[in-house]
């Protein structure tokens, strides 16, 4: 396997304002970075993605570590020089500059033919179908163009490495969605490594290859969009990504990666053991349970919980039901409306029972 | 660890800056001595000035100024070809060659006294030295600096030096380190505090000068502000005219209309026939107060209405929606929002009204009214350059302090 | 109400207005007559009714147009300080201008018109000379003090952090806030203290060091409201240091540098006071000419000259305006 981008222990480490105090921006980090892989940063707002992407670029210096690109260290290598390009998240394009100006001005630099940049700007330009808008300047497009200019500007380039730091951001929600599709599309047409950045988890899960999960300049847990969802390693990515229940308990017993907790009460839960889980029987676990994991029935089943329900929220496509278990925990629960019925199942005040597989629950690490 | 890191970003961030501006130079001198050596060898056919005949009947300094220039041209040629190819010698050869090329200019200037010729080879020689030396990137501030340092500070740290000395009796300097000309200006003159007055008088009228553009001003700033776009921009353009013409002849033309031949005084004495002596309007300190209003006014228009532009109207909406007066909105949003404003005009308006010189002088009459007058009669006139100096430095003491404590009370925002 | 009166007498209303207008100017020249007149029974008499109709007229006034217009009281204010502003600061620059053409050696009666004046002072070697001095030191001065103060500003705003950044700082904004008096003796006590002999060089020198604060202080402004991700962009794709500077730096930062040196031009050729004091007697420059002609006793050249200076000032201005506005 050969790594596109690889970020080995690398530190960055801000002054505070005021001098005085610093920021771990980011907190040595590694990740590996596949080959033609769309590999996605998200976190909340400054958590250090856009800082990760600046030290790839080359526009921060790591206070330690390494960063090579296809196996290069790039440490003495300036921006100017690596083989990597930028989308920004405000677009960046040149003001004073036609949008031909703005997509030419990578080939310029390095020195192609005339001939040679004004085919290759205007193949760029095709594929983000700007044709025909090649003498505008930039204040006079849309931000859904400017977005696409920006995107034809840096990949005209064929850099080995994009990366794009929330560029849907300025985005209204429909045309986000539709660049969405396009930007993935576009991705494995021309199969460039791809770094996106975004604090939106719902973009990450449906373009990715692959998430990292950041907080607080740390990679929490890398993984497929399926891992990260089903598989959550720990408390803030399960809370981060999706809407989850957290029910704390203590674990009983394990047995074969399946831990038996109890909530007191008399009540029991199975719930399964991540792969990086070490603990033992007797520890405070906390068990994660998607509300859409949960099945609510009216009448009692071998190993339900016994609920009683609190309030019910019709949402349109779901309806969203709060319980409360006898130990008086709130838990949410998802269900479907699929008949037209189905809103009118359950009523507030009424007893239920709620059971999920032992895969849908995750007992967790502190 | 990271002084390492700092460096090493350094060296590779002015790389290509110094490559590209150390190739310029060079090849700006290369040019310099290629022109010169031309002018030698076509005997000064092509000169811009023509060339003394006798200096090519001495053949040796021909010879040698030729030997000079082809010398000079083929370092400079080497330096720049060893700098394009990144070569660690190309900089110490540009070095030697710009220390070289002082030396020149000194004895070039020794014999030739052409000071402009001199000055162009040490601009050049500094500016290659500059360029070649590993400096830091800030050395870009360095030829500002230096400027403002020699021709600036210096000048007014001589001007002290000179306010501790004593006047000789033929008018040069004596430096005898003493406090008189402090003593002078604070203390009597046949039992009147004659200095101080004169520097009240100055910071009175700066005072009052500075209120009264401000309250006529402030409304009319505020005028333009809200004319419609198109207009709004004629306005301006009629402020803008006064603010670029020469302070002088906006002088002028009042001395035009206040003087015994003035056009007042010929409507009155001429047309109306009202009298036969004309009305005494130049030459008043009432002339002197209406030539300042006029001068600086536009000083405080247009920052005024800069900062009044730059303002969010639907503040002042929001204002009006809260309940508030029109006068109380003006007060407690539009005032504070405008303080920038405020602030640069004042100062605009407030240093030159007590440094002014020449409308005391026009409008004032030949009489010392103001600090100015003080100053150019202490040094034109008398000569006495301690006590002078010693006034300078104390207005220029006073203006600081008032700028300070004004930008403390208004909120730092230039 | 104020509608009210405008369906009801409109034509009464516009002539009350120009009733009071007229009473109002009548008022000021009666009171103008009773100070000349003063302690003459005529005299007093005069000046009590001129003040009765001052005070009426602007009574009358007031009313007629909020009648007509529906303007308050404070907005009239508003509308009448800044038409009356506009108007005393045109009338003494309109009055020069015209009286540039008259016929008359001296005195203000109008004689005629005639173009005498300015064939006098074309026919003067010596504003000829004082213009190309002014001229050669506005053009060097400009050249100079906008490289220099636009590397400052580069330097301060780009590289911000630095030893003695805060002193820089400070000297650069003096030159602006110290009157220009004194810094006009300072420099010719170090010009005659290092015996330096008073010519084009020493002005242009002392207006290269004003002009540099000034230059560095607009670039500046520009160069902070100038988007840092641009040049990173531009490193990001491909260009070095130079490249960057060079095609994106310096044309976003051209409208600035042209602001900077325009004002830097005007400043050299309107400065009189440090001029004044740095110029030596074969290097006068045209503002210092004209000093000494007003001090000479006026002749009408120096009108002449004036409306010559006044129509340099607007066409250098609508120059500033045009390439800013591009
Ligand atoms: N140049 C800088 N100087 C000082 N602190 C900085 C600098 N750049 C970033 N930081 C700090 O580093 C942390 C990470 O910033 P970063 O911009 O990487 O966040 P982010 O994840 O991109 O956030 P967002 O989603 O809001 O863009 C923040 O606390 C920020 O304040
Ligand atoms: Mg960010």
């Amino acid at each position: 396997m050969s790594y596109a981008v690889e970020l080995i222990n690398i530190t960055k480490i801000f002054p505070t304002p005021d001098g005085q105090g610093e920021v771990r921006a980011v907190d040595n980090v590694t990740l590996r970075i596949r080959d033609g892989e769309f590999f996605s940063l998200l976190g909340p707002s400054g958590c250090g993605k856009t800082t990760t992407l600046r030290l790839i670029a080359g526009f921060e210096r790591p206070n330690a570590g390494e960063i090579r690109i296809h196996g290069r260290p790039m440490a003495q290598i300036p921006p100017y020089r690596r083989p990597v390009n930028t989308v920004f998240q405000n677009y960046a394009l040149f003001p004073h500059m036609t949008v031909f100006e703005n997509v030419a001005f990578g080939l310029r630099m390095k020195g192609l033919s005339q001939k040679e940049i004004r085919q290759r700007v205007e193949e760029a330009l095709a594929m983000v179908r700007l044709t025909g808008m090649e003498d505008r300047k930039p204040r006079q497009l849309s931000g859904g163009q400017q977005q696409r200019v920006a995107l034809a500007r840096a990949l005209v380039n064929r850099p080995e490495v994009l990366l794009l730091d929330e560029p849907l951001g300025a985005l209204d929600l429909k045309l986000r969605k539709a660049m969405q599709l396009e930007l993935k599309s576009l991705q494995q047409q021309v199969g460039i490594t791809f770094i996106y950045v975004t604090h939106d988890q719902e973009e990450a899960i449906t373009m990715s290859d692959r998430i990292a999960v950041m907080n607080q300049g740390k990679v929490l847990q890398v993984g497929t969009p399926r891992d990260i969802y089903e598989h959550p390693e720990n408390r803030f990515v399960a809370d981060f990504i999706g809407e989850t229940n957290f029910i704390t308990g203590r674990l009983v017993e394990i047995n074969a990666r399946v831990g038996r907790v109890s909530l007191g009460a008399n009540l029991t839960l199975q719930g399964s053991l991540g792969e990086s889980w070490h603990g033992r029987p007797g520890d405070e676990v906390t068990l994660a349970v998607r509300p859409e994991k949960i099945s609510l029935l009216a009448e009692t089943r071998e190993g339900a919980l016994p609920a009683r329900v609190e309030h019910v929220i019709y949402v349109g496509n779901d309806t969203r039901y709060e319980v409360v278990l006898p130990t008086g925990a709130k838990l949410f629960v998802r269900e479907q409306n699929v008949r037209h019925t189905d809103a009118e199942r359950f009523r507030e005040g009424q007893n239920v029972w709620l059971t999920w597989e032992v895969e849908s629950a995750r007992i967790l690490t502190e | 660890m990271t002084t390492t890191t700092i460096t090493a970003s350094r060296e590779w961030r002015t790389g290509n800056i110094t490559l590209q501006a150390s190739a310029l130079l060079f090849g700006l001198s290369a040019l310099l001595w290629a022109v010169l050596l031309a002018r030698w060898l076509t005997f000064g056919l092509f000169a811009w000035t023509p060339w003394p005949v006798e200096v090519f009947l001495d053949a040796w300094p021909a010879g040698a100024a030729i030997a000079l220039y082809v010398a000079l041209l083929g370092v400079d040629a080497l330096v720049i070809l060893g700098v394009r190819r990144r070569r660690r010698w190309a900089r110490h050869v540009g070095l030697a060659r710009s220390v070289a090329l002082v030396l020149l200019a000194v004895v070039y200037y020794a014999l030739s006294r052409d000071l402009v010729m001199a000055l162009v080879w040490l601009g050049l020689a500094g500016a290659q030295a500059l360029v070649l030396w590993p400096s830091p990137p800030w050395a870009l501030s360095w030829p500002a600096a230096l400027w403002l340092g020699i021709f600036f500070m210096f000048p007014l740290f001589l001007m002290f030096v000179v306010s501790l000395g004593e006047r000789s009796s033929t008018g040069t300097v004596v430096y005898t380190f003493t406090l008189q000309n402090y003593a002078r200006f604070f203390g009597r003159i046949g039992g009147r505090f004659l200095y101080l007055l004169i520097f009240w008088r100055s910071l009175w009228l700066g005072i009052v000068n500075t209120a009264l553009c401000l309250l006529f001003g402030y409304p009319l700033a505020l005028w333009i502000a809200r004319q419609p776009e198109r207009r709004r921009n004629t306005y301006l353009l009629l402020v803008m005219i006064p603010f670029w013409t020469n302070f002088l002849v906006r002088t002028y033309a009042w001395m035009v209309i206040l003087r015994d031949t003035g056009v007042i005084n010929t409507f009155i004495m001429d047309v109306l026939a009202w009298t036969d002596r004309p009305l005494r309007l130049l030459y008043t300190p009432g002339a002197v107060f209406l030539g300042l209003f006029y001068g600086y006014l536009p000083f405080m228009v247009l920052p005024l209405y800069a900062s009044i532009e730059r303002m969010d109207w639907s503040l002042v909406e929001a204002a009006q929606d809260l309940g508030a007066s029109t006068w109380r909105v003006f007060w407690e949003v539009v005032r504070p929002l405008t303080m920038p404003g405020i602030v640069a005009g004042s100062i605009l308006v407030f240093i030159p009204s007590v440094g002014a010189y020449v409308t005391p002088d026009l409008l004032g009459g030949a009489k010392v009214t103001m600090v100015g007058n003080l100053l150019q009669q202490q040094f034109l006139v008398v000569r006495d350059w301690p006590f002078g100096s010693a006034v300078g430095f104390i207005l220029m003491i006073l203006m600081l302090v008032a700028t300070m404590v004004y930008f403390r009370t208004g909120g730092r925002t230039l | 109400m104020s509608t009210l009166a405008l369906t009801r007498r409109p034509s009464w209303t516009w002539a009350a207005l120009a009733f009071s207008i007229f009473l109002v100017l009548g008022g000021l020249m009666g009171l103008l007559y009773a100070g000349l007149k003063w302690g003459t029974p005529q005299g007093m008499t005069t000046g009590a009714l001129a003040l009765v109709a001052v005070v009426a007229g602007t009574w009358q006034g007031v009313r007629a147009l909020r009648a007509l217009t529906g303007l308050s009281l404070g907005e009239q204010a508003l509308h009448l300080n800044a038409y009356g502003l506009l108007l005393f600061l045109y009338v003494p620059i309109v009055i020069l201008v015209i009286y540039s053409f008259n016929a008359a050696e001296r005195g203000a009666v109008w004689q005629g018109f005639t173009l005498r004046w300015y064939q006098e002072l074309f026919r003067d070697r010596a504003i000829g000379k004082s213009l190309e001095v002014t001229l050669w030191v506005g053009f060097w001065s400009t050249v100079i003090s906008t490289i220099f103060g636009t590397l400052a500003a580069l330097a301060l705003e780009r590289f911000a952090r630095f030893r003695g950044r805060l002193t820089f700082d400070a000297v650069l904004y003096l030159p602006i806030i110290i009157p220009d008096i004194v810094m006009a003796i300072s420099t010719l006590l170090f010009f005659v203290i290092l015996g330096m002999p008073l010519s084009r060089y020493t002005i242009l020198i002392a207006h290269v060091a004003f002009n540099i604060s000034y230059v560095a202080v607009v670039v500046r402004a520009r160069l902070a409201d100038m988007d840092r991700t641009l040049e990173e962009a531009a490193m990001d794709l491909g260009a070095d240091e130079w490249r960057t500077f060079r095609y994106i730096t310096l044309p976003l930062l051209m409208p600035g540098i042209i602001a900077g040196a325009l004002l830097a031009f005007t400043l050299s050729l309107d400065d009189f006071v440090i001029t004044f004091f740095v110029s030596g007697p074969g290097s006068t420059t045209l503002p210092v000419r004209v000093y000494s002609m007003i001090r000479l006793g006026v002749t009408p050249e120096v009108n002449a000259i004036s409306a010559l200076m006044l129509l340099g000032s607007i066409l250098l201005l609508l120059v500033s305006l045009a390439l800013q506005r591009r």
